[in-house]
This record gives structure tokens, sequence and C-alpha cells, in this order.
């Protein structure tokens, strides 16, 4: 049944209430609300709720927001030196300048170290993603496929692979979750990434048992944040990218876009 | 002035609502801002910057339960409810029911919820902001509203699910 003709349900009558929903559908509603007393009365609830929830908090929006909600001598607010410098803020255009200031700390911090560093430090840097890209993929290669033993640690004992692998890693790793995009966790395990340094793979796996890898290493040179990069490595393709000092890489044999939506949802989490 | 600073009020009515508590409400702005900040060069302007921001706070909103391991306490939700609505008799108990009722809701149904009825957002900026699909923010919410309807009105909640058989 198409979405146009599919019988009014619930979602229907909350989108109403919302006024979210497509015109045609909408009209459609408005008709089924004629005779079905019920239904206009669930869509007055709707509406309540709304109005109610405003009522309720829309007193905080008029509140003076403290001032110390925004510590300039926090140290993870150091984007630059100068900050740290700055006397304390008070809201208002006082916080606007400092935020300027940010900004255009972080874009002289750039151009600054492009220039310092130079063309040998700048191909370090490169080789080094480059690296992670092709240890990641060459990883997924190898276990992805794995039907016995796909990971060293399975799902059922997640608490404990997050807990372990942070320990190995030394860094607190919370594993992902992309249940909503129809993946559940295998499992992990731990690889060896450079002499002394380890690396963290998790497996997922949809239910046609497709599967990808997230691969997280700590970083040999710390390099500014990177945004997405994509490469493949014998059929396996690879989003990767770098936040301070950690590598991050998401690999499977998945179509490009499908990958880029997994990669972006990793990020966002493992940037809690 | 810097684009943030309309959002501050938004971002804190959210962060009451969600928490339902002044102090925690304050501490979940605060670790949003800073994060914020921290990602500022990430944000590519011409997108919803609204929508980037309450993403953060949905972010460190669910990191904070995961470390606190605990659900909102009723407690404090009394405590905000006394706060906010005295004075207000002749609608203390519509406030007092949909509070409670709210507290009801998962997690993150209360979110979408929220999102949608408070801070008045299309379904699509909800899917951005918590990371799920389109269709996932419909049913969530219209589970939600109809939980919260049938707690304030003191309706059985099984027919919930029947309803939802049909959609799907």
């Amino acid at each position: 049944m198409s979405r146009q003709n599919r019988p009014v349900n619930n979602e229907d009558l909350v989108a109403f209430a919302d006024g979210q929903l497509e015109p045609a559908r909408e009209r459609l509603v408005a008709d089924y609300l004629h005779n079905n007393p019920d239904a206009v009365h669930r869509v007055e609830s709707y509406r309540q709720q709304s109005t109610e929830l405003h009522r309720l908090f829309d007193p905080s929006l008029s509140a003076p927001i403290p001032q110390h909600l925004l510590p300039p001598e926090h140290p993870s607010f150091g984007l630059s030196k100068s900050i740290a410098l700055a006397p304390r803020w008070g809201w208002g255009w006082g916080m606007a300048a400092a935020l300027a200031w940010v900004s255009l700390g972080v874009s002289m911090g750039w151009m600054l170290k492009a220039y310092q560093e130079g063309p040998t430090e700048q191909l370090a840097l490169a080789r080094q993603s480059h690296v992670l890209m092709r240890q990641a993929s060459v990883a997924h290669a190898v276990y992805a496929p794995e039907v016995m033993h796909p990971v060293e640690v399975n799902a059922k004992d997640e608490a404990h692979l997050a807990k372990w692998l942070s320990k190995r890693l030394d860094k607190k790793l919370s594993i992902p979750s992309f249940a909503e995009h129809g993946f559940h966790l295998v499992g992990g395990r731990l690889l060896p990434a450079e002499p002394g340094t380890a690396a963290a793979q998790f497996m997922y796996e949809n239910k046609d048992m497709q599967r990808f890898t997230l691969y997280v290493r700590a970083m040999e040179k710390k390099e500014a944040d990177t945004s997405f990069r994509y490469g493949e490595n014998k059929g396996v393709g690879v989003f990767y990218w770098i936040d301070r000092d950690w590598g991050y890489a998401l690999s499977g044999k998945l179509d490009r876009a499908t990958l880029l939506e997994l990669a972006d949802v990793a990020y966002r989490q493992f940037n809690l | 002035m810097n684009p943030v600073i309309e959002h501050l009020p938004r971002l804190r009515r959210y962060a009451t609502a969600l928490t339902k508590d002044q102090e925690r409400a304050e501490d979940l702005l605060q670790d949003t801002l800073e994060r914020a900040y921290r990602k500022w060069h990430l944000w590519t302007p011409g997108g919803s910057l609204r929508a980037w921001l309450f993403s953060i706070m949905h972010n460190v909103y669910m990191n904070q339960l995961a470390r606190e391991s605990r659900r909102p306490v009723a407690m404090s939700l009394d405590e905000a409810m006394d706060e906010s609505s005295a004075g207000q008799n002749e609608s203390q108990h519509a406030t007092r029911d949909l509070l409670s009722a709210l507290a009801k809701l998962p997690d993150e149904q209360r979110e979408v919820v929220l999102l949608v009825c408070l801070e008045d957002m299309k379904y699509e900026e909800v899917a951005y902001v918590l990371h799920i699909p389109i269709g996932t923010v419909r049913s969530r919410l219209a589970r939600g509203r109809e939980r919260l309807r049938r707690l304030m009105e003191g309706l059985p909640s099984e027919d919930n699910i029947t309803t939802f058989k049909v959609v799907k």
C-alpha cells in the first residue's frame, strides 16, 4: 500500500497536530476527523501537550544565563593561547568578542602550523593517515569474512570489551551503537598497530550478514582534526578521520554512501 | 555577534526540560558549549547551527546518562515542578500530571517529544539531531505522545501496542 493510501494511523494524527503532514495527507486526515470524534480528541490532547510544555519551560528562556557557564580558564577551551590570557568575560558583546578570538585563533593556528611545519612534516602526516587507512582495511579483510572467530570478545560481553580495550589503548572507549541503522555489534578485538601501540577493532553486522568494522588507534604525530577521507584497498572501502591524536577508520564492502553515513554516526558517538 | 549566542536560551530550555533540574541543566549546557567551541571548525556555515548545537547536546546528554547509569529521578522532577508552577494553582494539577507523565517516558521518546513539542522542530531536523531515520522520529513521537495522553487521562496503555501494529 502506498503511503498516500494507507489508513489513517496515530502517526498521522500526531503529525496533523504538529502541522507536519504533507498537504495531500493532511486533507485526508482532516476528512477522517469529521467522522471520528475520538481522533479529534486525540489531536486536541496532542496539541495541548505542546502548549503545556511551552507554558512549563518557556520561563527559562528569559532567565539570565550565568556567567560561569563559559569559564575561559577551562582547559578544554584552550584552543588558542590568547584565550587563557583573556579576562573573565561577561555575556553579550564580551562573549561575542571572545568567540571571534577563538575562531581567529584556530584559523591562525592552522596557518602558522602549516607554515612552520613545511613540506616534510606535511608528508609525514599524509603518510600516517594513509597507514591508518591501510591497517584498517587489512584488518577488515582478515577478520570480516571469519565465520568461527570473527572477534575475540563477543558482544554479549560488551561492557567487558569496552573496559578491556579502553585499558589497552589507554583511552576511554564507548562502543558506538548502529542499531538505528540496522547493524548490531558482533564484538571486538585487540590488534597490533605499531611497535608499542595497539589498535581496537569493533565489528558490526546487519540481518543480511553484511559486516563493517571500526578501527581505532593512537596516532604518532599530532595532527589538526581532519574531515572524513575515503580510500579503497582491494575492494574494501574505508572512511577515516583523525580527531586530535586518535585515528578512526570505518571499513566495509558496502556502498560508499552507506559507509559515509555509518562513519558519520560513528564520528558523532566517538565525540561524546 | 557570534551566531551561537542566540541559541543559548533555547539550548538551556531544552536542557532544563531534559534534566528537570537547574543544576544538571547548567552542567549539560556548559559541557555542550565547551564541546561546541572545541568542534567549532567542524561546523559548516550554511547548515543549521541550531540543529548542530542540539545534536551536540544530545550526544553530551546521552554520555552523561551512560556515565551516571541512572535515570532521572522522580524527586528532582517534583522540585522543578514546584518551582516553575508556584502561584499557578489553576493549572498546577495539569502541570504535575504532565511532568510526572513525561518522567515515565523512555529517554528516547522524551527527547523526540521535547524537540518537537517544545523546540518546535521539523521532523527532519529531529532526525538529524538524534542521528536516527525520520521514520523512527515519527514512530517514537507517536508512541511517546500517545503514552503521555494515556498517562494524563488515566487510561491503560496497552492500546498503544495495537495502534502501532497498524503502522508498520
